[in-house]
């Protein structure tokens, strides 16, 4: 496990087209923390989601770690909303994720075979990756993470398409996997419940900005901006 | 009905005039293919994958020379090779090389543009996966390509299928001269010209059978290589710029 570290995301802007879609002053996170991402449709949760994965730039700004040596080790998993299948079998689609992690092929196998099994889809280990619904889609890019040790794992909307036992079992799986590796964890959801479940503290945006942060029971129960208490009462949490 | 078996008997005398327009049509359309497959993916991929300056401005220029009128292609290539032209030194006016080069100016954007356009439909919806399975950028390139694998192929034989076919670039700097550069076409249209109608019509039908067994490969590759979801994407994606292409 590695040793505790901080992500500080400073004065980070994101523009499309001239249209602001993230404009965030200050935002830290810890490692060993699970955290929600919530917020209603175009706040800018899976733009934050991608700056932190690294998959698009920043506008301005960007993100400091503190506590390691050498930032660029961090091993950084991200989850899309709509995950690509490859052509080829899930067990090879998930075995990719661990290309050139210095594991042998028999210990590839078994992780692969182990995170197919967690999240329930062993019986489509040799079913073409991109012949998959939904909801199988997401297991099997969800097992894409859990193969790997990684240090910040950031999963966009993971349950969006799964129904609710499947729901309720990726929520646990995710608990366990923050707890095994002590990850920082980073969810990015629509629903505060699910926020609730699986986050010690949300984060939530509204039209780019942190307009919420802290320990998850207190921003759910309390929240301290108009933002925050319009988006949290249409909601029974 | 005579002359279609005597020219398929003919195809298939060696030395004989037929067999040997169909040795140099087969010659000409492999070279073009290659030459603007080697030139037209590399490219495409680029402008499909890469935002840059200009990258819409050639995006046009690319649908645009899609549909180049072949005889114009071949009237630029014709005042290049000419004696008079930058090129005219090299003596290639009335050679295969110029046939091909022809041929390269036309197929190289048709190559280019749906390359672009194959890419373009899978990088976007593959990067963000790639990157967050911590994939190196040569890595995704290359499952980028495997994934539009089937495409690729396809992509091979519309230029081949473009390059059997074409007359007019080719009979401007082929000139059409008997045993050095008479081609399929050319020489359709030289049999329709001295009236022999049956024989004209024979020749097509044979170039048609060639071309029905090189897309039947082109088509049974493809069968086997893509999955549904690519093939409906692709195919639709390939209709928008075919019709584009008929205008």
């Amino acid at each position: 496990m590695r040793p505790p570290f901080r992500l500080s995301i400073e004065k980070l802007k994101k523009t499309y087209a001239e249209r602001m879609v993230l404009d965030i002053d200050e935002l830290v996170l810890d490692s060993g923390h699970a955290y929600a991402l919530v917020g209603p449709n175009g706040s800018g949760k899976s733009t934050l989601l991608k700056i932190l994965a690294g998959a698009i730039d920043a506008s301005e700004g960007g993100v400091v770690v503190h506590g390691e040596s050498n930032p660029e080790e961090l091993r950084v998993g991200f989850m899309p909303q709509k995950s690509y299948s490859f052509g080829f079998s899930v067990f090879r689609n998930v075995a990719l994720a661990l290309e050139g992690s210095g594991l042998t092929r028999s210990e590839i196998g078994e992780r692969v075979t182990s995170a197919l099994d967690i999240v329930g889809i062993s019986d489509l280990a040799d079913a073409r990756g991109s012949s998959l619904s939904g909801g199988e889609a997401q297991r099997m890019a969800l097992a894409r993470i859990l193969v790997r040790d990684l240090d910040v794992a950031l999963l966009d909307e993971p349950t969006a398409s799964m129904d609710i036992t499947a729901t309720m079992l990726v929520e646990d799986v995710l608990t366990e996997y923050r707890e095994k590796t002590g990850c920082l964890l980073l969810v990015a959801t629509h629903a505060p419940s699910q926020a609730r479940r699986i986050a010690n503290s949300i984060v939530m945006l509204s039209e780019g900005k942190v307009v919420e942060c802290g320990d998850a029971q207190d921003v759910l129960l309390q929240p301290t901006s108009a933002q925050g208490r319009e988006f949290l009462s249409y909601w029974s949490v | 009905m005579n002359e279609l078996v005597q020219a398929f008997s003919l195809m298939l005398t060696p030395g004989s005039e037929l067999s040997q327009i169909v040795l140099l049509t087969l010659q000409m359309a492999a070279f073009s293919t290659v030459i603007s497959t080697a030139i037209g993916v590399p490219l495409g991929v680029c402008v499909g994958l890469y935002g840059f300056p200009g990258k819409r401005l050639i995006m046009r220029l690319l649908n645009t020379l899609m549909g180049l009128p072949p005889v114009l292609a071949g009237l630029v290539v014709f005042f290049i090779l000419s004696r008079s032209g930058p090129l005219g030194s090299l003596r290639l006016l009335y050679t295969l090389p110029a046939m091909v080069t022809a041929q390269v100016v036309l197929i190289t954007p048709i190559v280019c543009g749906l390359s672009a356009t194959a890419v373009s439909n899978v990088a976007p919806r593959m990067h963000e996966t790639a990157h967050g399975m911590g994939l190196s950028r040569g890595r995704e390139l290359f499952m980028l390509l495997y994934e539009c694998r089937s495409q690729l192929v396809s992509i091979l034989f519309v230029a081949f299928g473009r390059s059997i076919g074409e007359v007019g670039a080719v009979m401007l700097v082929g000139g059409n001269v008997q045993y050095k550069t008479r081609v399929m076409t050319t020489a359709i249209m030289l049999e329709t010209n001295m009236g022999h109608f049956e024989y004209a019509v024979a020749l097509g039908i044979v170039l048609l059978v060639i071309s029905f067994i090189i897309n039947s490969i082109a088509l049974s590759l493809q069968e086997r290589t893509m999955s549904p979801e690519t093939q409906m994407v692709w195919n639709h994606s390939r209709a928008g710029r075919l019709g584009g292409l008929r205008k």
